[in-house]
C-alpha cells in the first residue's frame, strides 16, 4: 500500500517535472525547416516549385516534397539533405548548370522597374524611366528577371575568371586511377 | 596531445644535434648557385616599353595619376596606393606614358591585369631626391616605407608598413632574412656582397624606429662570400650604436628561407599558427628590402628597379642584373642569350617557382628570378603508397598525404581541421614523393577551393537575410496599405452617415 502510494506520488512528481520542461523549454516552429533551410543555396529561384528556398524547406520538412529538387543546388545539396532526413539518395530532377549573373543590356532597357519587383534579392537597382543595373555581387542567378523584361534586355552571362577569383587547376589524377 | 608534443621536441632537439637544423624536414635539392654568380650585378641596356602593374603587392590596385602622353621624371609617383592597404608606384625612369591598359601580369593564372605603360627616352632624368631624416618613431618610420612604395622584396609582396607593430618598443629584434633557400636564386646573395652598407644601415634604420636592440641575419653557410661582406662592414657614425648587430651563418637547407623556419632556427621559437611573429616581439625583412629603406631614408629614392636573377642551363650568360620594374622579362632573356627558344620559364625558383605565360610579363617588386631550363621529360604520375616521406620533410608538421587524399576528394572541412591554410606550399612534399604526385598542385587548388566556399556561404547568408527582408518588406508594405484603405473606408462611411445624418435632421426640423 505504501509502495502504491509512494509511485502515484512520484509519478505525479515527474509527470509534473516534464510538462513544466516542455513548457520551459519549448521550440517555436520545426526545427527540421531551418536545418534544411541552412542547406540550400538560397537563390530564391524556384525551380523546385515552391516560391523560394524557406518554403522548400518547409514542403521537405513535411514530406510533400522530394529532396532532389533544388537544381542550383546540386548534387551536393541532395547528398546533404539525404543525410539530414535520412531519404535515399535520387539524381537531380533536372541537370545542374555552373552559376550565372543577370546583366542588362542598357541600350534596350526602357525603365519599366518589373524586374526590380521580380528580383527576390531586391539586386537590381533602378527607378521608373530610368535605366536599371545588377549589383552584380548579390545576384544569385535566379532567372526570375528574365521571363517579365518587356524588350529582352536581360542576359545571363558567366562569371569573369579574374586573378582574384582563378583556382589553380586540379592535377590529373596517377596512371590507372578513375579521376572523377 | 602532450606525448606527442614531447616526441615533437625531441625530434626538434635531435635534428638540430645532428644537422643543426633547429625545424621538422626539409629538402636538400640540387643548388646550382654558382651558375650565377661569376659576374657583379649588371645593367642591361633600357627595353623599349616598360610595364608596370598596378597590382604588384597584396591589396588593391594602386589608383593611376597619371594620363596617357604625360611626360614623366624618374622617380615621380604615377599611381597613388588604394587607402588604407595598397602602396603607391614610382616611374622607374623618365619618359612618355603610351598606355594604362590590361596586360600580362606574373600572376600564376598568365591573366592580364591593370598596368600603366611608360615609353623610356633613355635620358634617364630623375626627380629631386629629398633625403629624409633617419626616423625616431614607428609612425614616421611607417610613413617613409608607404610612401617610397616598399613591399616585401623576397617573394611576398606585403606592404612593409603594414608588417611592423604599431608601438616603438614592441618589437626587440630585427631578423634579416637573407637564407635565400631556393636554388638558382643569388639577387640576395649578390646584394649582400656588393651592397651590405645598404642592407645593414637599413636594418639600422629600422630597428632603431622600432625601437628594437637587436638585429640578426640569418644566412645560409652556402653564401660565405656575402657573409663574409656583411661581418667586414662597419656602421656609419650616425646610426645607433646601442643596436647589436649579429651575422648567424645557418645550415644550408630548403625552405630555411620562409620567414617561420628562419625565426625557429634563429631563436628557437616556433610561431604558432595562429600568431604572428610580432606577437614574440620579431618582425623580418628580407635584405632588398631593407636595402631599399636605405635608399628611401638616406637618398630619398622609392622603389625603382630591383635585382633579379636571370640564370638556367638554357640561358647564355646567367647572371644578376639590376633593371627599373616593368622590364619585360622577354628583354632581359634576350640579353643574357636564350639557347633553347622553347624551354619553359619560370618566376622564382624551381621549387616554388610559377610558370611565365607570356614573354612581356614584366619584373614586378617582388620579381626575384627568371629561370629558363630545358623542358624536363614528362613524368607520370604514380599511385600513392603511403610511404610517408612527405610527412618526414613537411617543415610545418603538417600531414601531407591526409591532406592529398582530402584535396582529392574535395572534403573541404577536412582539410580545414588538418590546416591546410598554415601549408607554405614549399614543395618539399612534391619533392620527395617517389610517386611523383604533384601534391603542392593539390593543396593550391584546394585552398582556393575552400576560400571560395567560405565566400559562397557567405553570399548565400546575405541572399537569404535579404530575401527575408524584402518580405517583411512587402508584408509591412500590404499591411499599411490595408491600414490606410480601412481607414480611408472607415472615413467614407462616417462622411456619408454625417451627410445622411445632416439630410434627415433638417426634415425633422420642417
Amino acid at each position: 500500500m505504501t509502495a502504491l502510494g509512494l509511485f502515484t506520488l512520484l509519478a505525479l512528481a515527474f509527470g509534473g517535472l516534464l510538462a513544466w520542461a516542455s513548457h520551459r523549454f519549448r521550440i517555436e516552429g520545426n526545427p527540421l525547416v531551418e536545418q534544411i533551410d541552412a542547406l540550400l543555396p538560397q537563390t530564391q529561384c524556384g525551380q523546385c516549385g515552391y516560391p523560394g528556398c524557406k518554403p522548400y524547406a518547409n514542403a521537405v520538412a513535411s514530406g510533400e516534397a522530394d529532396i532532389n529538387l533544388c537544381i542550383p543546388g546540386g548534387e551536393v545539396t541532395v547528398i546533404a539533405l539525404s543525410e539530414l532526413t535520412g531519404r535515399e539518395v535520387k539524381p537531380l530532377a533536372a541537370e545542374a548548370k555552373p552559376k550565372q549573373i543577370a546583366f542588362i543590356k542598357e541600350e534596350d532597357c526602357i525603365g519599366c522597374v518589373k524586374c526590380i519587383a521580380a528580383c527576390p534579392v531586391d539586386a537590381i537597382l533602378g527607378a521608373a524611366k530610368f535605366t536599371h543595373t545588377v549589383i552584380t555581387h548579390e545576384c544569385t542567378g535566379c532567372e526570375l528577371c528574365i521571363p517579365v523584361c518587356p524588350t529582352d534586355c536581360i542576359i545571363m552571362e558567366n562569371i569573369p575568371v579574374t586573378p582574384q577569383n582563378w583556382q589553380w587547376e586540379k592535377p590529373k589524377g596517377a596512371v590507372g586511377e578513375k579521376t572523377s | 596531445m602532450i606525448i606527442g608534443r614531447w616526441i615533437q621536441q625531441f625530434d626538434q632537439w635531435l635534428s638540430r644535434l645532428t644537422t643543426g637544423v633547429s625545424f621538422h624536414g626539409g629538402v636538400h635539392p640540387a643548388q646550382h648557385k654558382l651558375i650565377s654568380t661569376h659576374q657583379p650585378i649588371q645593367t642591361p641596356p633600357l627595353a623599349d616599353k616598360l610595364i608596370i602593374s598596378l597590382t604588384q603587392h597584396v591589396g588593391p590596385a594602386s589608383i593611376p595619376l597619371v594620363e596617357v602622353g604625360q611626360r614623366v621624371l624618374g622617380g615621380e609617383l604615377i599611381a597613388r596606393c588604394a587607402p588604407p592597404l595598397g602602396v603607391p608606384l614610382h616611374a622607374p625612369t623618365s619618359g612618355m606614358i603610351v598606355d594604362i591598359g590590361d596586360y600580362p601580369t606574373s600572376h600564376p593564372s598568365g591573366l592580364p591585369g591593370p598596368c600603366i605603360v611608360l615609353q623610356p627616352d633613355g635620358l634617364h632624368e630623375l626627380k629631386a631626391f629629398q633625403p629624409k631624416d633617419r626616423p625616431n618613431s614607428v609612425q614616421s618610420l611607417k610613413a617613409i616605407l608607404l610612401h617610397a612604395g616598399i613591399i616585401g622584396m623576397g617573394g611576398a609582396g606585403f606592404p612593409s608598413f603594414r608588417k611592423i607593430a604599431n608601438k616603438a618598443g614592441q618589437i626587440h629584434t630585427l631578423i634579416v632574412n637573407a637564407a635565400e633557400c631556393e636554388p638558382y636564386i643569388t639577387c640576395d646573395d649578390m646584394l649582400m656582397r656588393e651592397r651590405p652598407h645598404e642592407i645593414i644601415e637599413g636594418a639600422l634604420i629600422t630597428a632603431h624606429a622600432l625601437g628594437a636592440k637587436k638585429v640578426i641575419i640569418g644566412i645560409e653557410d652556402n653564401k660565405p662570400e656575402a657573409a663574409l661582406a656583411m661581418r667586414q662592414y662597419r656602421p656609419m657614425p650616425e646610426s645607433d650604436s646601442h643596436i647589436q648587430v649579429e651575422v648567424t651563418v645557418v645550415p644550408t637547407i630548403y625552405p630555411m628561407g620562409s620567414a617561420n623556419q628562419l625565426i625557429t632556427q634563429l631563436t628557437g621559437n616556433e610561431i604558432p599558427s595562429d600568431a604572428h611573429s610580432t606577437d614574440l616581439g620579431l618582425v623580418m625583412f628580407n635584405v632588398a628590402t631593407l636595402a631599399a629603406v636605405y635608399r628611401a631614408v638616406i637618398i630619398g629614392k622609392p622603389v625603382m628597379s630591383r635585382v633579379v636573377t636571370v640564370t638556367g642551363f638554357a640561358i647564355d650568360k646567367p647572371c644578376n642584373v639590376e633593371v627599373p620594374i616593368g622590364t619585360p622579362f622577354e628583354h632581359l632573356v634576350n640579353w643574357a642569350g636564350l639557347q633553347t627558344p622553347h624551354a619553359p620559364w619560370l618566376m622564382g625558383g624551381p621549387m616554388m617557382g610559377t610558370p611565365i605565360h607570356h614573354p612581356q610579363t614584366p619584373v614586378i617588386k617582388t620579381s626575384n628570378c627568371i629561370l629558363v631550363n630545358l623542358p624536363e621529360p614528362e613524368s607520370e604520375t604514380l599511385p600513392c603508397i603511403r610511404c610517408g616521406a612527405c610527412m618526414d620533410a613537411c617543415p610545418i608538421n603538417l600531414l601531407p598525404q591526409q591532406l592529398y587524399w582530402h584535396a582529392k576528394a574535395e572534403a573541404l572541412d577536412k582539410l580545414e581541421a588538418l590546416h591546410l591554410k598554415d601549408c607554405i606550399e614549399c614543395g618539399c612534399c612534391a619533392y620527395v614523393c617517389p610517386s611523383q604526385i604533384p601534391l603542392v598542385q593539390y593543396y593550391r587548388h584546394a585552398k582556393v577551393a575552400v576560400k571560395k566556399d567560405k565566400a559562397e556561404k557567405e553570399a548565400q547568408q546575405r541572399a537569404k537575410q535579404r530575401h527575408e527582408a524584402q518580405l517583411a518588406r512587402k508584408e509591412q508594405e500590404a499591411r499599411e496599405k490595408a491600414e490606410r484603405l480601412a481607414a480611408k473606408r472607415a472615413a467614407m462611411m462616417a462622411a456619408e452617415q454625417a451627410e445622411k445624418a445632416a439630410d434627415e435632421a433638417p426634415k425633422e426640423l420642417t
